[in-house]
């Protein structure tokens, strides 16, 4: 187990500067310059360009990048804060996006968990069709309208929460924000938690379980949850990632300086440095928790475990 | 009980029928499996009212723009912001054209205009722009289930069942592109791309799928290791055989039920695609761009909102039930119940 | 299923190239220098349906100045007044230009696309959408082309687009901010490459003469010429602000060819504003953005500052004194100006050596700022000296009206050249590596949340500021969505919101609701000789 890990953690390092160099020739690729102002001349733009090394080669900036990256060094913003060290701007906004989005995932998960596991219990009855609205109105309905939604109503309306974001009291006026966000997990985790488990409670070893006489509780809890798991955490991999990386739609609306709004910013500003630093984070996550994912996978279903061991 | 306590009769092996009684074998005609699986889903009614209800919402996609005289791209300066106004129904009060209590058809000198669903910040004819707005996403939806299914399941399906140096080469690179932002690659594409269906569906196709065949590979390693796909292989079925015919019917339900989740993401996505260049151009609509438009007026003009939600919700909704009967109607194991 | 995968990519690359091999076909043939096509579209707009369907406060253009920019020198009437409309709506005119520019070109239909921007604000995809359905009207066929603004901008400069709704904001209230885009050796801006000589010809004579009222009358021939007689580029709308001020607060000064003047806001001691985008840059020398400026006036002063009406008054200059034929002006600086580091501790005094430290460093290649012509071709400065600790002495290339107004300008302001270098890399990147001589101080700066200043205490103004009872504290707040602001606004947490045209009818007679036009012009740039050029090339 252990040297599978270490593969798995150096093979995902590899993807990492695989995916830094694509990004790289990608932000080569995108169009404009971070510099073409209408007001700018081209001399002035040509001077920006030397001035920030953009005149360089790829590859030269590739690894002069690479290079400043390992020492912490992201380079400076060109357009959105200009000559800011990207390092602190990622830093300042990771962190609440994080912090809404681990709230949105924790909602998400209980709430999904919860309508998936009630849906499943009681296959084909009402309730079961009351989640499964639930949670197609969940995905069909985009997050930025549940937001203007409980804006309006529990914040504005009923004033039980405040309507933006204040760093006064970041965790009450970031509870609305994580709430608009988690609708959409909250669906999609029920959604397949509930398909899971009618599939897992279906199968002959639960039978077997329950046959042996286990009791009802102990059953779900010990057996169909732990199996019906196993799948759940695949989608949940990229939903978390998803969320920690921020929303625009979501930061925009409640004014959270995070980092999804930089990441809109930063590409539509042509802000190499800054667009990169924040794919180049979101890649990360992604990495990492794909990571995670595969090695849960294997602590909770001993079938692979076994199989990884034997290999 | 000792053996030697028996007592032995006569009659011990004889049949033990009734004089007279007919023996006959009971037959089943054979049902192919795609019969099998249409009187499942016929059973299913909730799945019969959704596929209905889709082909209603198809068959007004097609006709319902045509059924006024407007178009959906036609101007109509100073009548702006209309709400929802149906010949008939204003005598009931609902329908009528009444805004916070004033007559605003009669406000903008437009007595006998009628929009059934009212008009946009732009003046132009909400029924109209949301039935072909319905018409653009169900063809996205429908590249989207594609996608997802041909390509996603397919990848995951050989990844999952290979395992190994395919797996692990088949995952790092669906790693690499998937983590890389959408939105860069997006971004891009709208620079090479022309604005159209044909871009937003390529758009999907490079990235949609990732998600489908994490699940798809998934639940192959959840299934490979099952008795059947064992006895299957015993019995000398080739790689190809047991992946398509042993593990492809066992997971196509999950597959088809995550696929119809894939679809609200592939309309609001182009919505977004609209804004980088790559979607429908302005002024076609879409449901997803409908959305994103009506948002704008959402505390001031809800109608403009809510008509491409609700159509949208009521969409997916039907989607959904379709999917649950399809699901069921696939699983090998519903089949004999 | 292989061979199926197969031949769905092969049918999708083939729609591709199909659909690639149509949009080269477009740009086949260039249509743009027949003058009846540039008339047809001009003559096809409705803008006053266009302006009251965008409904933000914009208002219908009457010619490419836009209203309020510049009064006439010696009569003070304002030039859009002077020269009156001179593009209309006439839908026989373009109907009957569009059916001759179709025989000359021997053409069916005349199809063109139209580009815009999709992140330049909703009032901008809006127009777009409108342009297009009044061109097709009259026979157009329009596709529209929808780009990031940095890809627009691309694509204009390298002159791969037909018709595109660009805009331009004055940097200064004079004509010749608008007249000079237009010249034919001006490559930067005039995209389209329109090319007249009658045009260079007005635009340079207005430039070189020292005669102020024959520098107008010029400019108002230029005009004519450029959007009345060539149709050269399409003028459509001026861009509006529709925005409620809360009634208790007053003294916010808007001015449409200048910063914003928010140093005089009167009616309650902490004030909180709203802001749709954030600071680029603290440095007034490297800022270009509009928001930037509006901050940097607040904490930071220059010799002369602008009132209510648009007309200079001194500010840390004390007094100033010009020569003759006014090509010489000497300051005398207040001897009770004085920098301030963020805590509001005096740190030395200004003198007549920070502005020429200013003027010098701002015009140095190294620092390559964008705002470096302010100096040269609008103040058209030519030598600063500092004669003595407070005086500080400008000679000009020739006299020049609009000098004592551009001082007003953050680009013309001073910096303290010790602390500048003393903090390198970190200057003016927070609140505490920036040294301020202005009414107030910033005290912190959160970027994409907030900023906030206080009153600077010991500031020389600081007790007619006491007795007018201004703001002790101003804070932005910066927030992109108006519905959410609208409803903050409404809950009494912040003073001012800004509007999006869905919200205006709503909420119009609501007091405080205020149109601030802006001086943004939106007006459709024509690829005239650009594709020529190209293809010469």
């Amino acid at each position: 187990m252990k040297k599978y890990i270490l593969q798995r953690v150096l093979i995902s390092l590899a993807t990492l500067f695989v995916i830094l160099l694509v990004l790289f020739i990608l932000m080569d690729l995108m169009p404009g310059t971070p510099f073409n102002d209408e007001k700018l001349t081209q001399a002035q733009k040509d001077l920006l360009y030397a001035k920030y090394g953009l005149d360089k080669p790829l590859l030269t900036r590739f690894f002069l990048y690479c290079k400043n990256m390992l020492k912490g060094d992201l380079g400076v913003s060109y357009a959105i804060n200009k000559n800011f060290a990207v390092s602190g701007m990622v830093k300042d906004r990771l962190g609440i996006s994080i912090a809404v989005g681990a709230m949105a995932m924790t909602i998400g998960t209980i709430a999904g968990l919860l309508l998936g596991i009630l849906a499943a219990l009681k296959h084909n009855s009402w309730i079961d069709n009351l989640c499964s609205a639930i949670s197609v109105f969940g995905v069909s309905i985009p997050s930025y309208v549940c937001a203007l939604l409980l804006c309006y109503f529990i914040a504005y309306r009923l004033n039980w929460l405040p309507i933006l974001y204040n760093t006064d009291q970041p965790f009450i006026s970031l509870i609305l924000p994580a709430v608009a966000l988690s609708v959409s997990p909250t669906a999609n985790i029920a959604r397949f938690t509930r398909s899971e488990m009618i599939d897992v409670m279906n199968s002959d070893y639960i039978l077997l379980v329950e046959s042996k006489g286990v009791k009802d509780w102990k059953m779900i809890i010990g057996h169909v949850l732990r199996n019906t798991m196993i799948p759940v955490i695949t989608v949940m991999g990229p939903i978390l990632v998803n969320l920690l990386t921020g929303s625009s739609v979501i930061e925009k609306i409640f004014g959270i300086p995070g980092i999804g709004r930089l990441m809109i910013t930063a590409i539509q500003e042509n802000d190499y440095n800054v667009t990169i630093a924040c794919a180049f984070v979101y890649s990360l996550m992604y990495i990492v928790t794909m990571l995670f994912v595969d090695i849960l996978y294997g602590v909770i279903d001993p079938r692979i475990r076994i199989a990884k061991e034997d290999n | 009980m000792p053996n030697t306590d028996h007592d032995f009769h006569h009659d011990d092996f004889e049949f033990a029928h009734e004089e007279g009684e007919k023996l006959i074998d009971r037959t089943y005609s054979a049902t192919s499996y795609a019969k099998d699986v249409w009187n499942n889903f016929k059973k299913n009614k909730g799945a019969l009212i959704g596929i209905v209800i889709i082909l209603f919402i198809i068959l007004m996609a097609i006709v319902g723009p045509g059924m006024n005289d407007y178009t959906y791209k036609q101007i109509h300066g100073g009548q702006e912001c209309l709400v929802p106004r149906v010949p008939g129904l204003e005598k009931l009060g609902i329908f009528d054209g009444y805004h916070n209590g004033k007559d605003q058809y009669a406000e903008q000198d437009a007595k006998d205009v009628y929009y059934w669903f009212g008009s946009d910040t732009q003046g132009r004819d909400i029924w109209t722009r949301v039935w072909s707005g319905t018409r653009v996403s169900l063809i996205i939806a429908l590249a989207a289930v594609v996608i997802d299914i041909v390509i996603g399941m397919v990848y995951g399906l050989v990844s999952g069942f290979f395992g190994g140096m395919t797996d692990s080469v088949m995952q790092r690179f669906a790693e690499i592109l998937n983590g890389i932002p959408t939105l860069v690659i997006v971004t891009l594409l709208g620079m090479v791309l022309p604005a159209g269906i044909v871009s937003i569906i390529f758009a999907l196709m490079l990235t949609g799928w990732i998600g489908m065949e994490r699940i798809a590979r998934a639940q192959v390693l959840k299934v490979k290791e099952q008795e059947f796909v064992l006895s299957s292989r015993t019995l000398g079925a080739g790689k190809f055989r047991i992946i398509f015919s042993e593990i492809l019917p066992n997971i196509m339900g999950q597959v088809i039920v995550t696929s119809m989740f894939s679809i609200p993401n592939a309309i609001f996505l182009e919505a977004y695609l609209s804004f980088l260049g790559l979607g429908v151009p302005a002024p076609m609509a879409s449901l997803g761009s409908l959305v994103s438009d009506g948002y704008k007026s959402m505390t001031t003009f809800p109608h403009i909102l809510l008509i491409p939600v609700i159509v949208m919700a009521v969409l997916m909704l039907c989607f959904n039930l379709f999917a649950d009967g399809l699901r069921d109607a696939f699983d090998p194991k519903m089949l004999n119940k | 299923m292989k061979k199926f995968i197969a031949l769905l990519l092969a049918l999708l690359m083939m729609v591709c190239c199909v659909s690639c091999g149509k949009k080269e076909e477009a740009e086949d043939v260039v249509i743009f220098q027949n003058e009846n096509v540039r008339k047809a579209m001009s003559y096809a707009i409705d803008r006053a349906s266009l302006v009251k369907s965008l409904n933000d406060g914009s208002v219908a253009a009457e010619g490419i100045i836009p209203f309020y920019l510049a009064s006439n020198p010696v009569t003070g009437q304002d030039f859009r007044a002077e020269q009156g409309p001179i593009v209309s709506y006439d839908l026989a005119k373009a109907q009957e230009a569009y059916a001759a520019a179709c025989k000359e070109l021997g053409k069916k239909t005349l199809s063109i696309n139209l580009l815009y921007g999709t992140n330049e604000g909703d009032s901008v995809i809006k127009a777009a959408e409108q342009i297009a359905y009044y061109l097709e009207e009259v026979g157009f066929e329009v596709t529209l082309v929808a780009k990031q603004k940095k890809e627009r901008l691309s694509l204009m400069d390298t002159g791969d687009y037909d018709v595109a709704l660009t805009r331009w904001g004055p940097d200064y209230g004079d004509p010749q901010t608008y007249m000079d885009l237009y010249v034919s050796y001006n490559h930067s801006n005039n995209a389209g490459r329109y090319d007249s000589a009658t045009y260079d010809k007005l635009v340079e004579e207005a430039e070189a003469t020292t005669d102020p009222s024959e520098r107008w009358s010029k400019f108002l021939q230029a005009e004519k010429v450029l959007v009345q007689d060539d149709y050269g580029i399409v003028p459509v709308f001026q861009a509006g602000g529709a925005m409620i001020i809360r009634p208790t607060i007053s003294g916010i000064q808007f001015h449409p060819a200048a910063v914003d003047n928010y140093r005089h806001i009167v009616g309650k001691d902490n004030v909180t504003l709203i802001t749709n985008t954030d600071i680029v840059y603290l440095d007034y020398q490297y800022a270009t953005d509009g928001t930037s400026f509006v901050a940097e006036t607040l904490f930071t002063s220059g010799l002369t500052e602008l009132d209510a009406d648009g007309n200079w008054v001194l500010d840390l200059a004390e007094s100033y004194e010009t020569n003759a034929d006014g090509t010489e002006y000497t300051f005398k600086i207040r001897s009770d100006a004085n920098w301030y580091d963020s805590n509001g501790k005096v740190v030395r005094t200004v003198t007549a050596q920070d502005f020429v430290d200013a003027w010098d460093r701002i015009m140095s290649e190294e620092l390559a700022s964008d705002y470096s012509w302010w100096i040269s071709d609008v103040l058209l400065a030519k030598e600063w000296t500092a004669v003595d600790e407070k005086t500080f002495k400008v000679t000009l290339e020739k006299p020049n009206g609009i000098f004592m107004a551009c001082l007003a300008f953050p680009s013309a302001f001073p910096i303290n050249k010790e602390f500048i270098d003393e903090q390198g890399d970190q200057y003016a990147t927070t609140a505490e590596t920036m040294l301020y001589c202005g009414p107030y101080i910033l005290k912190s700066w959160t970027p994409g949340y907030s900023y906030e200043f206080e009153r600077n205490t010991s500031y020389y103004f600081n007790d007619q500021y006491d007795a007018a009872g201004t703001a002790k504290k101003v804070v932005f707040r910066v927030l992109e969505d108006t519905q959410t602001a609208l409803m903050e606004y409404e809950a009494g947490n912040i003073d001012t919101v800004i509007l999006s045209g869905e919200q205006v009818t709503a909420n119009k007679d609501k007091e405080g609701f205020v149109n601030r036009l802006q001086g943004y012009l939106f007006y459709l740039s024509i690829n005239i000789n650009h594709y020529e050029e190209k293809a010469e090339e």
